[in-house]
């Protein structure tokens, strides 16, 4: 209701300023038009002046018998001490007298004059031209009319300004409240929606027609309740899954220390039973430090540290030198070809943990004799990374599936691995972030081949850009 | 002897009575004055025209003319306001005779010419009939230089300082009347004033009633008769008249022409094309029907 109140001021205001412009630039126009039509009939009776000696009362008299009445109310003929000569006006004749109007006086000091108003519906003029007898004021003739007509012109027009001007008013009154309240009542619906959401409600949606802003704040909420909504049944889910990954080896310990203490065994027995439930605390360890890095990864404030300049290339070299021991001990080989300057901007930390996963990846779930083979390179736009192994692959069916939380294809397999399910999760997070793609291509018994691409920064270009 | 000392005892009366006419005509001082002024400024349709004063407080109650001029010669304070007398003007004389004071200005005044003199004139007598007693004012520049108006004298009335035809304009209407013997109506010019043209059929009704001023003519219209209203609708002019009007109905002929007169001069204007009367106490006439409207017919009005 305020802005309509506004709105509805400024309109005002915007009318008002118009009507007084069109009915200034009315009487103007007017006033321009008598100025030049009196100027006229001044000029007419002056110059029938022209050429005598003297201005008399019998001359004055001569020369308007001939141009006649000349269609004003009133014409004055003076001599140089505004004593006048002649007056057409019969009720209130000034003949003898001395008219000491401003408009004879300023003619009688050699200027033509001429004023002009609007009033009580008529438009009421005078003028005055001095007589000029060897370059000095001799007379002046004086005329003033008052044109009812040409008032009721004018005063037509700025009726019908301020006729149309209201009804323009009314109209945009009645468009402004009922635009306010129809927005008003649409506002109120989004704000109801909006606490209903708040309240936990996300499953309810806006239902708006139209095509306008309003609408547009609906659909963007409604999106944004299907993103809430979807956040927390991830939410719920990654609790669940948690809780479930989590639960396992917590099971598993807690049967081991339940064998310990309810079973007499032999020291052999108990040290394999301490160093399972080593083991499974290692596994509880891995898991809660990926779960650590995944939340980092989906951490919107978290993602906005500083980028930096990352050899890829280099980076490679620094996982293969970690995971050798692992690959020697699996039998895997690990080969590696690395252009030089693939550089990247991004986090280096997420560098090395995408690398070192899919590696990992490679290494695990390979067969003894087989290999991994990482390239690095790049075009001028993007930096691509390739892991691929010899392994088991990865059946078609699991391909949509792989980069989900907890997601296992084999989960005896990457138990026994020592895996939790997060690494690709990781990865994919780590990648995305990075402004990256990743791709999987995989044959099952064959091997996989992960891709991953990243914008090329090529650190040489810019420098000579920044030179230019 | 007896008859030279009536004599004596008569100049001695005469005498006195010219003292005393003397003294009783001394202007008589007046506080505060108006002091006109010319306008620097151009205001147009002002009621004082080119002129305007200045209230100034005189400041003994015994000043006398001569003193109060020499304060008004000074010129106003006012920016707005110029003196239209030369620079030095001084009045060594003023005479107070008959309600004419004159004044014995200094040379100077002499120099003055056209409409400047006119200001000049037309400020000295604006102020100075301010005056108890002073009715007119004339001037008189003694020595060489003779002013254009010496010895003139001047009363207010003679300067014409505001032109009420620009506002409330003059038009000449044509009023119908009889003529002694003569069946066909007369036309008489009258010029009347009027602030909008919607009061002229009141004027030219109210000037019709007045009478004829030419000698020639009469008018069929009793004497007394008043215009009680008028109003114009839809080209019809409805009259109201106060019961004098029915003294016209000695005869059908009387009547109607009092009607012609009547209908004549109030359809000549613009919107009106009938017209309608009736008396004040709703009576009619005898010899004549009021109940119908009356338009102009040919061979009413003689040809002129």
């Amino acid at each position: 209701m305020r802005n309509a109140l506004a709105y509805m001021l400024i309109t005002s205001l915007v009318l008002f300023f118009l009507n007084i412009y069109s009915a200034g630039t009315t009487r103007q126009m007017m006033f321009q038009a008598k100025h030049a039509s009196q100027q006229d009939k001044l000029q007419l009776v002056v110059s029938s002046f022209s050429g005598v000696d003297s201005l008399t009362k019998e001359m004055a008299e001569q020369v308007m018998n001939v141009l006649g009445e000349m269609n004003v109310t009133r014409i004055l003929i003076t001599d140089a001490q505004s004593r006048v000569l002649y007056d057409s006006s019969q009720t209130r004749n000034a003949a003898g007298r001395i008219v000491l109007f401003e408009e004879v006086v300023q003619a009688l000091q050699g200027m033509d004059v001429f004023h002009c108003i609007y009033s009580s519906g008529a438009l009421i003029s005078s003028g005055a031209m001095p007589v000029m007898l060897r370059d000095k004021p001799a007379g002046c003739v004086y005329i003033t009319e008052y044109d009812s007509d040409q008032g009721q012109i004018i005063a037509n027009l700025e009726l019908n300004f301020l006729r149309y001007s209201l009804i323009l008013l009314i109209a945009i009154i009645l468009c402004s409240i009922v635009f306010s309240l129809t927005g008003s009542r649409r506002m109120q619906k989004i704000l109801r929606s909006m606490r209903m959401v708040r309240e936990g409600e996300y499953s309810h949606k806006i239902q708006m027609r139209g095509n306008d802003e309003l609408t547009t704040i609906a659909n963007e909420f409604n999106k944004l309740t299907d993103r809430l909504q979807q956040s927390e049944a991830a939410q719920r889910q990654f609790v669940s899954d948690a809780s479930h990954e989590l639960k396992t080896p917590l099971a598993s310990i807690k049967l081991l220390t339940d064998s310990i203490l309810q079973n007499d065994m032999d020291a052999g027995t108990m040290r394999e039973f301490v160093s399972d439930i080593g083991n499974e605390a290692d596994r509880l360890t891995r898991m809660a430090q990926k779960l650590l890095r995944l939340s980092r990864a989906e951490d919107t404030q978290l993602q906005q540290q500083e980028h930096e300049l990352v050899d890829v290339g280099e980076k490679v070299s620094s996982v293969f030198r970690l995971l050798v021991p692992l690959a020697d001990s699996m039998n895997v080989e690990l080969t590696g070809s690395l252009a030089r300057a693939c550089t990247v901007l991004s986090i280096e930390d997420d560098i090395y943990q995408i690398i070192f996963n899919l590696v990992e990846n490679g290494i695990k779930y390979n067969r003894s004799g087989g290999s991994v083979h990482v390239t690095v390179g790049h075009t001028e736009e993007e930096v691509q990374l390739t892991v691929a192994d010899t392994g088991v692959g990865i059946p078609p069916d699991a391909v949509g599936h792989i980069f989900e939380r907890f997601y296992r294809v084999d989960k005896a397999r990457s138990r026994q691995a020592g895996g939790s399910g997060l690494g690709l999760s990781i990865v994919h997070e780590l990648v995305v972030r990075n402004y990256g793609t990743i791709e999987v291509d995989s044959k099952e018994l064959s091997g996989t081949c992960f891709t991953v691409r990243f914008p090329y920064f090529d650190l040489g270009k810019e420098e000579d850009d920044a030179q230019v | 002897m007896r008859r030279y000392k009536l004599a004596a005892a008569f100049l001695a009366l005469v005498l006195l009575a010219g003292c005393t006419a003397a003294i009783t005509q001394r202007p008589q001082y007046i506080n505060p004055i108006d002091f006109y002024y010319c306008r620097k400024d151009a205001v147009y349709g002002s009621e004082t025209g080119a002129l305007y004063y200045e209230t100034t407080e005189l400041g003994r109650k015994d000043m006398t003319v001569e003193e109060i001029l020499a304060l008004y010669f000074r010129g106003p304070v006012s920016t707005g306001l110029r003196s239209p007398f030369p620079e030095g003007l001084a009045c060594t004389r003023a005479e107070l005779d008959g309600g004419v004071l004159t004044l014995y200005l200094s040379e100077d005044y002499g120099a003055l010419s056209g409409v400047e003199l006119s200001l000049a004139s037309a400020c000295l007598t604006m102020t100075l009939t301010q005056i108890a007693f002073v009715d007119s004012v004339c001037v008189q520049t003694p020595g060489a230089l003779l002013s254009a108006q010496s010895g003139q004298v001047f009363t207010p009335e003679q300067f014409v300082l505001f032109d009420a035809s620009a506002y409330n304009p003059e038009r000449t209407i044509t009023l119908y009347y009889c003529a002694k013997g003569d069946a066909l109506l007369h036309a008489e010019p009258r010029t009347v004033s009027y602030t909008s043209t919607d009061q002229l059929p009141q004027l030219a009704m109210q000037a019709l009633l007045d009478g004829p001023q030419d000698y020639g003519l009469v008018s069929a219209i009793p004497a007394h008769t008043q215009l009680i209203d008028i109003t114009v609708s839809d080209g019809v002019c409805m009259l109201v008249l106060s019961e004098a009007f029915a003294d016209c109905d000695t005869s059908a002929a009387t009547a109607a022409q009092a009607v012609r007169q009547i209908t004549a001069t109030l359809c000549a204007f613009d919107g009106i094309e009938s017209v309608h009367i009736s008396l004040l106490d709703g009576s009619g006439l005898n010899h004549f029907d009021l109940s119908r409207s009356f338009s102009p017919e040919d061979g009413w009005i003689a040809e002129e």
